[in-house]
């Protein structure tokens, strides 16, 4: 895997992401369909992936859960550094009050693994697919705030910025030309893998029930539904389980292969120790 | 002194913003909590009922008098009773609460044990076999997720081989897969950061003038390397002991485990409200004292001197 | 009592000590100087067999005692390094460990050198030399990073003192000090060759005895400090002797016209 050149890879990534969003709309096959007589089948040609309680095309399911576990991951982490990176170049450029502010939140935050704090938001608002979609935006704005943070504060003490100052640029063209390239490689580093991260998050949230509501064909949410034929048809739990950890290693490699491609230093290496604490 | 009572502040004003943000969002979130408490009884449901329930409860007076009403008991320990059991819901939690702790016990011996000597062992004996094989183990910690963990292990240990019971809890067999997955699940994430830790501090420029001290290449190994490796391990131990709590609340539901995460996970699905809130109070305050004491620990061991540059 | 023979290493077809021979008697002071990137700190590590894996050394030997070093054991090698030589590093950070008290390190050093000694012995030697330095005692108790670095640099004097070595190395002990610390740290180091009777091979501008000079791995000019200086060869001694600081340089400049 590792010696898998860049290229490729990015391809598959590429072919994986597309087919998420575009098989579930022209595979015809409902994921939806009960058929008692068709229940709990094991895989062969008409059901290729077998069927489960339900007689529900288990293929089918993975296709459209994809649209939920990853297309969800994806969406929750955009909107993520959406509000987390322009709060962190905030703090980072007024520093004083602000920064203060933020910096306090996030030693308060970052004393919560990720899992339990989602876990303690989702109890509060109740159990549902949105609000864990809430609750991975309000458990990670800040780490992405607390590296940006760090990386513009980093810059702003450059001479570069200093000198650019002194000959009058304005904050935006500061912040165009100054910060957004130094964080730009890290940003997407924690994103990508990110992604597969909150991945499993919404799927742990979904298999104990708080997440994804059947018959939404969540993976976890699948997982969940079908435990009780773990005995006798464990291949209701194997694929669904095996998309999960195909989705999330790939993911996992992307974010290693971005970070080799990036970043030539080291500190979001040290990041991730502190956020990827959240599955220990 | 003064940085630890500035802590302790921190960390009651935490609480309790925590708490109240915890209070509103539940008494605006959807949901009615009378029709809870008379759907546990079992009986079909009158108009009258409700509306005698909520005035009992309090859930007709304005928000800010519930929550004066609500500190108020807070603080003389009365935390509500359970909508389902009718039962304290502290009562509840502290019931359920050894299975937890002998849960994470257990997952935490797993997970060092696997851990220390795997991660150690790579990092000195780097490009082996056993390197490779930590690798592995940690690469696939960061794409399973425990919970499938668990059910792989049900499947292979107690379908297949029999060797030890699925579900339930009562002896010391039923914590033995439980325990086996947490900590294998958590000793992942400590194995690259053992790993990189110790080859981190096998770097430390000084160690040259430490062998040259005549100190032999055992104890600077020991009484040094490790040492110094054991900082970021340190550092990160308070969040890892929440981290720990919070996957045992999945494995719980995995192993249909009766410890508190469990009895949270029941009580969310069913709108248990008092349960909750008492389960988010203790949590919040739980995670942020066991980050205290972290704190006090790795000033105490005299590892703070660390990182803090020279002279 | 040490002879270095024609030593000659190199990395990757570059030849980074060329033909290096000179001879250290007892309790003299030798000082290496030279131009940065000559090689002096690389001869100093040489001859504790610190050199980097990537280096090769092709030939020559470094006789310590009579007994060759290049050819030794390694376990040998570490008995010989600790008991005889000390070595005093540029970076003051890089003497002592950062995570133990100074009590402990020395500790575990005088254990090893002084083996059978019972602790409260153990703890008056340290004391002595922590004396011998002129530090008070409370220095023991602390951490590396809360010391200054000449602080730092003054107990790895005391740290040599305690282990009587009959050959102190020390690699620029004063670049990083400011004068009159750095003052202190050669008066100490006078001291100590006095008291302990050990040679000093030092990597300075601060020229002392015996003078060699190295330019690109060579050692270009050598010899008693005065002579060098008084009638230097090569346009790189003459630019040493230029920079000299200023309140020697009328006298010598004297006498070389």
């Amino acid at each position: 895997m590792k010696k898998l050149p860049d290229k490729i890879y990015l391809i598959v990534v590429g072919f994986f992401l597309v087919g998420i969003f575009i098989l579930p709309l022209t595979w015809q096959v409902s994921p939806f369909t009960i058929s008692v007589t068709d229940r709990l089948q094991g895989p062969s040609l008409v059901h290729w992936l077998g069927t489960d309680h339900l007689g529900r095309n288990i293929f089918s399911r993975i296709i459209h859960g994809a649209g939920y576990t990853v297309g969800f991951s994806v969406l929750s982490i955009f909107i993520t550094a959406l509000i987390g990176v322009p709060a962190g170049i905030l703090a980072g450029v007024k520093g004083k009050g602000t920064d203060k502010f933020l910096m306090r939140l996030g030693d308060a935050f970052l004393a919560f693994p990720d899992f339990l704090l989602a876990l303690l938001l989702s109890a509060v608002l109740g159990p549902g697919l949105f609000n864990v979609i809430l609750a991975v935006i309000f458990v990670k704005w800040i780490q992405y705030s607390y590296l940006v943070r760090g990386i513009t504060r980093e810059v702003m003490q450059g001479q570069a910025v200093m000198i650019s100052r002194i000959n009058g640029s304005s904050f935006f063209s500061i912040v165009l030309y100054h910060i957004s390239p130094a964080i730009a490689g890290h940003v997407l580093v924690l994103c990508t893998t990110d992604i597969g991260k909150v991945m499993l998050l919404i799927a742990s949230l979904s298999y104990i029930g708080l997440g994804a509501q059947p018959p939404v064909p969540e993976w976890g949410a699948m997982l969940n539904e079908s435990r009780a034929y773990l005995e006798g048809h464990p291949h209701l739990l194997f694929f669904p389980g095996l998309a999960i950890v195909l989705t999330s290693l790939l993911f996992y490699i992307a974010g290693d292969k971005c970070r080799d491609r990036l970043l030539k230093d080291r500190r979001i290496e040290k990041e991730e120790t502190m956020e990827d604490r959240c599955y220990a | 002194m003064k940085a630890a009572s500035r802590r302790i502040i921190s960390f009651l004003l935490f609480v309790w913003i925590f708490s109240t943000i915890s209070f509103l969002l539940i008494s605006l979130s959807p949901g009615d909590p009378a029709t809870t408490i008379l759907r546990a009884e079992d009986v079909t449901v009158t108009e009258e009922q409700l509306e005698q329930v909520r005035e009992d409860l309090g859930l007709n007076e304005p928000v800010w008098k519930q929550y004066i009403q609500w500190v108020g008991s807070f603080l003389r320990f009365d935390w509500g009773e359970s909508y389902v059991t009718q039962e304290p819901a502290l009562k509840m939690l502290m019931q359920a609460f050894p299975a937890t702790l002998s849960l994470s016990a257990g997952a935490f011996i797993v997970a060092m044990g696997v851990a220390a000597p795997l991660g150690v062992y790579s990092a000195i004996h780097r490009g082996t076999w056993v390197d490779s094989g930590a690798r592995l183990i940690s690469i696939s910690g960061a794409s399973v997720p425990n919970f499938l963990l668990g059910l792989f292990f049900i499947q292979l240990f107690a379908v297949q081989l029999g060797w030890f019971p699925s579900m339930g809890s009562g002896t010391w067999w039923h914590l033995v897969l439980p325990s086996l997955t947490l900590g294998i699940g958590m000793s992942s994430f400590y194995i690259r950061l053992i790993r990189s830790s110790f080859l981190e501090s096998m770097a430390e420029p000084s160690l040259t003038a430490v062998s040259l001290r005549g100190i032999s290449k055992r104890r600077i190994r020991w009484g040094y390397v490790f040492r110094a490796a054991l900082v970021p391990v340190f550092s990160v131990l308070g969040v890892s002991i929440s981290s720990l709590i919070g996957g045992t609340v999945v494995i719980e539901v995995v192993f249909g485990f009766p410890g508190v995460g469990s009895l949270i996970v029941d009580s969310i699905t069913r709108r248990d409200i008092p349960v909750i809130q008492c389960f988010t109070i203790l949590m919040i305050a739980g995670v942020t004292f066991i980050q205290l004491i972290s704190d006090v620990m790795l000033r105490l061991l005299g590892l703070g001197h660390y990182g803090e540059g020279g002279p | 009592m040490l002879e270095i023979r024609h030593l000659t290493v190199c990395h990757e077809d570059v030849f980074l000590l060329n033909n290096i021979t000179f001879q250290l008697e007892n309790q003299e002071w030798h000082a290496i100087a030279g131009p940065s990137g000559a090689g002096k700190s690389l001869t100093a590590h040489a001859i504790c067999s610190l050199l980097p894996k990537n280096m090769e050394r092709l030939s020559g030997s470094v006789i310590f005692e009579g007994e060759d070093v290049t050819k030794m054991e390694k376990k040998r090698l570490d008995v010989l390094a600790s008991r005889s030589i000390s070595y005093i590093f540029q970076d003051p950070r890089h003497s002592f460990f950062p995570l133990l008290s100074m009590y402990k390190q020395w500790d575990d050093m005088v254990k090893v050198q002084y083996p059978g000694l019972s602790k409260k012995e153990r703890k008056v030697k340290m004391l002595n030399a922590l004396d011998a330095v002129k530090l008070p005692a409370v220095i023991l108790k602390s951490y590396p990073s809360q010391l200054s670095g000449g602080q730092i640099q003054r107990v790895a004097l005391a740290a040599a003192w305690l282990m009587k070595p009959k050959l102190i190395i020390a690699d620029e002990p004063t670049s990083a000090l400011d004068a009159v610390t750095s003052q202190l740290i050669m008066e100490l180091l006078e001291n100590l060759r006095e008291e302990t009777e050990c040679s000093i091979l030092m990597i300075s501008h601060d020229l002392r005895e015996v003078l060699h000079y190295l330019a690109d791995g060579c050692i270009i000019e050598q010899g008693r400090a005065a002579s060098v200086l008084l009638s230097p060869q090569f346009t790189v001694t003459r630019q040493l002797c230029r920079a000299i600081p200023l309140l020697k340089r009328p006298k010598m400049e004297e006498r070389v016209h």
